[in-house]
């Protein structure tokens, strides 16, 4: 009884799961091989603090995925959040209570971006990519209006438990991904509303009339990306210590790109949130390394591309042994 | 016996059709209520009203003595009316387990799934329909009949008042067919109602009680079945006598595909000769490499050894565009899914195989579309002949009738036919029956398969049995009905 309960979610994907780390592994062998500075402490911990953002981002949009939709409005929030510090953080006289109400802010406009695309998305009946490209200029607007370049200052010390490092190497920003990743995995796994998201992604027409309310789950699903990409926000915000309108704009893309590598599909109904973590390292470490070797930022963008490619490939050849028909 | 739900005077349109023109009947406790008519009849649309998926524009339903208005699906699930759909309503990339339970699952603490009891619930549901599937498989690996066993699965478990079956055993076999009718009759006698909709008569007369005669969004007749003969259900159906002609027994000399030591990792050393203007029926179990069989032979899979020569020429055909290119058409199973463009019109679907005849220079010649298009509707008697309409709100026989339409548009010599006249009505088979036939007679080679094989028997010049990738038997006419039964199931 035990085994099967697991085997309802981790088992066909663990086949990913192994082929990821594999390739994990095998870029971290071969640019340690390479570049002695790879593994300098500093490094290291440089790439596991940006290792947590991308990773909360990228459980977000892994969530959007699952159910058949897609978020392009997480870049936008991601800045948002930047900016929304330097306005109400100071950076001489800052106390806890700016920082909570920094996070206060940040959460709620979060859940309000996730609210605003389910509901946009239920109501005009349109396509998710245009509905949250909509959104995220809505929110890239507003950014703009706060700041219009980088800017600012916030001191890493008052950021407390959110930003200490252990042992000077390890930071802590890893434990609260793991701790939220951990939660929100059980959460799809064990719970009605993570069953929900499954089945909507599958055939919503078929979830309609199994009697699951798809327009709810639809907001629900967005507000959830919403609110872990704003997360994902507030740590690089933390990393960052200062504000930036346009820092999120890459988190779009690199967003959606990891789903995939991670198994998510854009037809929907499948992702795995411990796989679009490993997709998060293989492209920091892949980002890193490239860096580290000192190659051309022109070939930096067609690796990426390539991994992009590789991504599809691997879910391709994985359908390419069904045989149509059957 | 009391009366469960009773509808009266339903009416529904939808833009430009009345569906139900003022429906009343009546379904008591503990009954097997079969609903007949043909395709457009308003069965479908009666269901979707009685399960909540769509609100009738006036008249009532009343449940147990008390008129109720469904709010959503979920409503009438509440009160116990579950709803098994003609076409494939199931979650791919979940497991059995999660197809049953998804929508009505166990829970403890209102939000956490109890995973163990929805193992339990999931075998309990699939013992009862006697079947040995593993509940943690994925539904997408499954074949055509587990499906629908899953499908019947996930009704059983929520209703325990009212099931509402369409067309439940198309596309099942021999054995699952009998199970399925073995359980609904254990549910009869467990006090639970069916709904079953069909447009095989043998089943009304051998598993309901009642039935139900729609005919142009108006009930004909509710009769009690032992009551009726299966001519006067028919004439009910119908609104008028049906005479069926067989086929005449024909020889074919001249060949038009030769097969040669076909193998593919579902056939073995298949050796076969088809001749033109022959009408050829392929019978076998659903896993016998029938289908396997007509989608090597025009390109849909590959071939691994063998050859294929046609019209005398060795050919290799290794995409469904090289097969139309050599006069090869392929038309599967499922016409929703696989074969038609529901979003596009009745001409786009005729001709989308043939473009390039009627373009210059990757430009479209809308005039010669056209004409080529309303050729084919006259010729095959497509209703209503719209051009411009959505292939969506025609019914299912005329979408057929399109699909053979894009085959010969595309100059098809030879039809290969996937259970053409799955979930048709008897009018409009006998239509496909009549033109197949005329097909037949201009030298048109069709290769053909059906879930009934009354139909190939009627139809066919010559039958072709196979079992496990391999010819089990050749058969001429007159047939006989035994030994091709024999052969099917592997018995020599």
């Amino acid at each position: 009884m035990k085994r099967g309960m697991w085997e309802d979610f981790t088992n066909p994907k663990l086949r990913t799961s192994a082929l990821l780390l594999a390739f994990l592994a095998a870029g971290l062998i071969i640019t340690n091989a390479l570049s002695p500075a790879f593994r300098s402490p500093l490094n290291v911990q440089s790439i596991l603090e940006q290792i947590v953002p991308i990773s909360f981002v990228g459980i977000g949009q892994t969530c959007a995925l699952i159910i058949g939709s897609v978020d392009l409005s997480v870049g936008s929030l991601v800045s948002a959040i930047s900016a929304i510090a330097v306005k109400v953080i100071p950076p001489q006289s800052a106390t806890i209570n700016d920082v909570l109400f920094w996070l206060a802010l940040a959460i709620s406009l979060s859940i309000v971006v996730g609210l605003l695309n389910g509901l946009l998305i239920n109501i005009l009946e349109a396509p998710p990519l245009v509905i949250t490209i909509a959104v995220g200029f809505l929110v890239q607007g507003l950014t703009f209006s706060l700041i219009q370049r980088p800017t600012g200052y916030i001191p890493r010390s008052i950021f407390g438990i959110l930003a200490h490092n252990v042992g000077d190497l390890f930071p802590i920003s890893i434990c609260w991904l793991f701790m939220i990743a951990t939660l929100i995995h059980l959460t799809l796994m064990f719970t009605r509303f993570g069953l929900y998201l499954y089945a909507v992604g599958n055939n919503k027409k078929a979830a309609q009339v199994s009697g699951i309310n798809v327009k709810k789950m639809i907001i629900k699903a967005h507000m959830l990306t919403s609110l872990l990409a704003g997360i994902g926000g507030i740590f690089l915000t933390i990393r960052l210590g200062s504000g930036n309108p346009t820092g999120g704009a890459p988190y779009t893309l690199d967003s959606v790109i990891v789903a995939l590598l991670g198994g998510a599909t854009f037809a929907g109904g499948e992702g795995n949130l411990w796989n679009s973590i490993i997709g998060c390292c293989i492209f920091v470490v892949l980002d890193n390394a490239l860096k580290m070797l000192q190659i051309s930022p022109f070939i930096q963008y067609v690796v990426k591309g390539a991994l992009f490619l590789i991504a599809v490939l691997i879910h391709t050849s994985k359908q390419r042994g069904r045989v149509p028909g059957t | 016996m009391s009366a469960l739900l009773e509808v009266r005077n339903l009416v529904k349109s939808f833009p430009g059709v009345v569906a139900l023109k003022g429906v009343s009947f009546q379904v008591d406790e503990g009954e097997v209520h079969a609903l007949v008519g043909q395709n457009g009849a308003g069965k479908t649309t009666l269901v979707n009203i009685i399960c909540g998926v769509i609100k009738p524009d006036s008249g009532d339903l009343i449940w147990k003595g008390e008129k109720i208005l469904l709010q959503s699906p979920a409503h009438a699930q509440r009160l116990g009316i579950a709803y098994v759909t003609q076409e494939g309503s199931l979650f791919e990339k979940l497991t059995i387990k999660q197809n049953i339970i998804v929508g009505s699952e166990p829970v403890c603490f209102g939000f956490l799934i109890n995973w163990q009891k929805a193992s339990q619930i999931a075998q309990n549901v699939l013992n009862v329909l006697e079947t040995g599937i593993d509940i943690n498989r994925l539904v997408g690996e499954l074949s055509f009949g587990e499906r629908q066993l899953v499908e019947i699965a996930r009704a059983l478990y929520r209703a325990n008042r009212l099931l509402i079956l369409d067309e439940p055993t198309s596309g099942l076999t021999r054995d699952e067919t009998e199970k399925l009718f073995r359980v609904i009759k254990k549910l009869r006698d467990t006090g639970c109602s069916v709904i079953y909709i069909t447009h095989k008569l043998d089943e009304v007369f051998s598993l309901a009680d009642k039935v139900t005669v729609l005919r142009d969004g108006n009930v004909v007749a509710t009769k009690n079945v032992n009551e009726l003969t299966p001519e006067e259900l028919i004439r009910m159906m119908t609104g008028r006598d049906i005479a069926q002609h067989i086929s005449e027994s024909t020889m074919f000399v001249e060949p038009i595909i030769e097969i040669k030591a076909l193998t593919t990792p579902y056939l073995k050393n298949i050796h076969l000769t088809i001749y033109k203007g022959e009408i050829l029926g392929l019978a076998g179990l659903p896993d016998s490499g029938v289908e396997e069989f007509m989608e090597s032979i025009a390109g849909v899979r590959g071939v691994q050894r063998g050859e294929i020569s046609i019209g005398g020429r060795a050919v290799k055909i290794r995409s469904p565009a090289e097969g139309i290119k050599h006069g090869v058409f392929y038309a599967p199973k499922d016409r929703r899914r696989d074969g038609l463009f529901l979003p596009l019109t009745l001409l786009e679907n005729i001709t989308s195989s043939s473009l390039k005849q009627h373009s210059r220079f990757g430009i479209l010649k809308k005039r010669d579309e056209c004409a080529i298009a309303n050729n084919m509707i006259e010729l095959l008697r497509i209703n209503p002949p719209r051009l411009h309409r959505r292939i969506l709100f025609f019914s299912g026989g005329n979408q057929q009738k399109a699909i053979v339409a894009r085959a010969l548009t595309s100059g098809a010599k030879v039809l290969i036919l996937n259970d053409p006249t799955r979930g048709i009505d008897i009018g409009a088979k006998n239509e496909i029956y009549d033109f197949l036939r005329t097909l037949a007679a201009q030298n048109i080679t069709i290769i053909l398969t059906s879930s009934e094989l009354d139909e190939l028997l009627l139809l066919s010049h010559r039958i072709i049995t196979f079992y496990r990738g391999e010819i089990s038997g050749e058969f001429v006419r007159p047939f006989s009905k035994e030994q091709i039964l024999q052969s099917i199931f592997g018995e020599k």
